[in-house]
């Protein structure tokens, strides 16, 4: 048998049962069932160990699975082309765009964009020109946008722009850099290649509403946009 | 005692446990809902086969996602495996991982650290 000293050593983490173990130890140093206790005792530190490992093992697990599904959650809701943000991720942000201003009477914009002649240039050029004239306008949008703008790719060609707290003439202003920027793309390597231009319906939603209605509202825009004659905006009354 | 082989689930790994060549493989995922009740016949099977066989064990694990009840019922494997091999039986393991899940190695190493019989890792992406 272990001497009481040699008794001491068994390490058990847990406070409390270890003292609890030791002054059993040490007032009865002779007693027949201290082997037992010890086993028990290093029993009993085994299954702590190996309950702290397999919770270790399972919250790196559960760090694996929030990443995984981030992951996904992205993937869902933005266009791999553009790398902007896709229909379904701006219906998302629309829906609580028009909740604030239901609940804060914040105004926000909409501004519907729609590439003129872009099936011009899918036809004479192929369509991975057409998809570089995507990600280039894209990018230009991109370079336009405030930190709280969300600028999706809504469509084929189509572009909506959701800018939160927003007035008219900031709107109207923005509407006017973009249609200005897009017009300084160009289709590289083509010197025939069809103008990048772009039409856009302009709607500043400033009442409660439904989402798929403000949308709607700067979708008319646009066609009235593109029937009177493109490459030009037009604001939604 | 014999060989055994479970068809792999959406949920359950592939299973094979090979009598005459000491081996078993565990290839796919396993996250079974009761995984006690998955593991508790390879654990058995394993057990009979240290207690009837003097022969060398090679076990194989490609795992893809394994749950917490798996994480366990594999430590428990495990422990039978350093077991014998401290017993003197002649123990592999091999842990296939793909690299693009960067903490599956994490893991690997995880498990290798209680036991002291070869355990080693094999990348199985390749670029």
């Amino acid at each position: 048998m272990k001497s009481p000293e040699e008794a001491r050593k068994i390490s058990i983490s847990d406070a409390a049962v270890a003292q609890r173990l030791e002054r059993v130890l040490s007032e009865y140093p002779e007693h027949p069932l201290n082997a037992e206790i010890e086993w028990l005792a290093n029993q009993y530190q085994r299954l702590q160990q190996r309950f702290e490992k397999i919770t270790a093992m399972s919250d790196r697990l559960q760090v694996q699975l929030m990443e995984m599904n981030k992951l996904l959650q992205e993937q869902v809701i933005s266009d791999p082309l553009t790398g902007l943000m896709n229909r379904a991720g701006l219906q998302e942000r629309l829906a609580a765009e028009c909740a604030r201003l239901a609940r804060e009477h914040t105004p926000f914009g909409l501004l519907m964009l729609d590439l003129d002649h872009f099936k011009e240039i899918n036809d004479a050029l192929g369509h991975s020109v057409g998809d570089q004239v995507l990600v280039d306008v894209a990018n230009t949008l991109r370079q336009h946008m405030r930190p709280y703008d969300v600028f999706s790719r809504w469509g084929g060609e189509e572009f909506l722009l959701l800018v939160p707290a927003v007035d008219h003439a900031t709107l109207l202003a923005l509407a006017q850099r973009l249609l200005e920027a897009v017009r300084e793309i160009s289709v590289h390597g083509f010197e025939h290649a069809p103008p990048v231009r772009v039409s856009i319906g302009l709607y500043l939603c400033s009442t409660e509403e439904d989402p798929a209605d403000s949308v709607r509202k700067a979708d008319s825009a646009l066609y009235l946009a593109k029937n009177a004659g493109r490459d030009r905006i037009v604001i939604f009354q | 005692m014999q060989s055994y082989e479970k068809a792999p689930t959406v949920s359950t790994p592939w299973v094979k446990l090979d009598l005459e060549r000491g081996r078993i493989d565990l290839v796919g995922d396993s996250y079974p809902v009761n995984s006690f009740e998955f593991y508790q016949p390879i654990v058995q099977w394993l057990n009979e086969f240290l207690t009837q066989s003097r022969q060398a064990v090679h076990v194989e694990l490609e795992l893809t996602y394994v749950n917490t009840g798996s994480i366990k019922s594999m430590l428990e494997l495990f422990d039978l495996l350093e077991e014998a091999y401290q017993a003197g039986r002649a123990v592999t393991v091999l842990w296939k991982y793909d690299s693009r899940n960067k903490r599956a190695l994490e893991s690997a190493e995880e498990f290798s650290e209680d036991v002291s019989f070869p355990f080693t890792t094999q990348d199985t992406f390749i670029p």
